[in-house]
């Protein structure tokens, strides 16, 4: 019984995150680039502006 | 959460493929992955220094734990060790990483919960490390090594509130695949019970 909750969990998740994350973000983020999913969050709490992202990105 | 599950399904798979084969060659495995662990510390962003394969292989320890007897959890046993000894070194980088970063850019009003937790679950980690190889294991008694390894609890807690408290796009994934694992966890004991009142009955 666990394991279908568990893999029901994981299908879920799947399923949900397929159609919430843009799959060239997912292959950016495993080619070394961050983008609007996969970003360090850490870098709004050291203040570092959306603005600024976007004109390292032009570089 | 693609790159998580996709992380997540590999190790499964090759987990549930060559169990012995990980088991027995693992110092073979171990190797590799700490000098892939060291040439990542200076490294940009990426999946590693991000945390998203180190926390695939404790989620996939984690869930090892909560499944009834099964084929699925008899092979993740085998290499369930090896799993939490590999995610530890995939998420040395993430954490050193880290760690320069708050300490060489931040000030303590800057300390997010996330980072609090993410350095605790470090902390917890440590000795659950240590103690995974087996030259170790063998020095402890079975009781003293399995006091020691409750400890996991509560670095899955520390793990789980570190992801939750990061508050980006996945938090809805992160509360969902936790609180289904404290679900489980905790019915456990209550399930054990109710079987156990049943089969008193039927006797």
């Amino acid at each position: 019984m666990k394991k279908y909750i568990v893999l029901l969990l994981f299908i879920i998740t799947g399923v949900v995150a397929l159609i919430d994350e843009p799959i060239a973000d997912t292959i950016d983020v495993f080619s070394g680039a961050t983008n609007d999913t996969y970003y360090v969050s850490i870098d709004t709490v050291a203040g570092a502006s959306e603005d600024e992202h976007e004109e390292d990105d032009d570089e | 959460m693609i790159v998580l599950l996709i992380h997540i399904i590999i190790v499964v798979v090759l987990a549930m493929l060559f169990p012995r084969k990980i088991h027995k060659y693992r110092w073979y495995l171990y190797i590799p992955f700490a000098i892939f662990a060291l040439v990542l510390l200076d490294s940009e962003v990426n999946v590693v220094t991000l945390g998203f394969s180190g926390a695939a292989f404790f989620i996939i320890v984690m869930f090892t734990g909560v499944l009834e007897r099964s084929k699925i959890k008899t092979k993740l046993l085998q290499v369930r060790a090896e799993l939490a000894v590999i995610g530890t070194l995939l998420i040395v980088p993430h954490a050193v990483s880290f760690l320069k970063f708050v300490l060489d850019d931040l000030s303590i009003s800057d300390i997010t919960l996330s980072i609090v937790f993410g350095i605790l679950t470090v902390l917890v980690l440590i000795p659950l490390f240590v103690t995974s190889f087996h030259i170790i294991r063998r020095q402890m008694t079975y009781k003293q090594w399995k006091r020691l390894h409750q400890l996991s609890y509560l670095f899955y807690t520390f793990l789980g509130l570190h992801l939750i408290f990061i508050q980006n796009d996945r938090m809805v994934y992160y509360i969902s695949i936790f609180l289904i694992y404290g679900l489980l966890k905790v019915s456990e004991p209550l399930i054990k019970s109710y079987k156990q009142k049943n089969t008193i009955k039927n006797a």
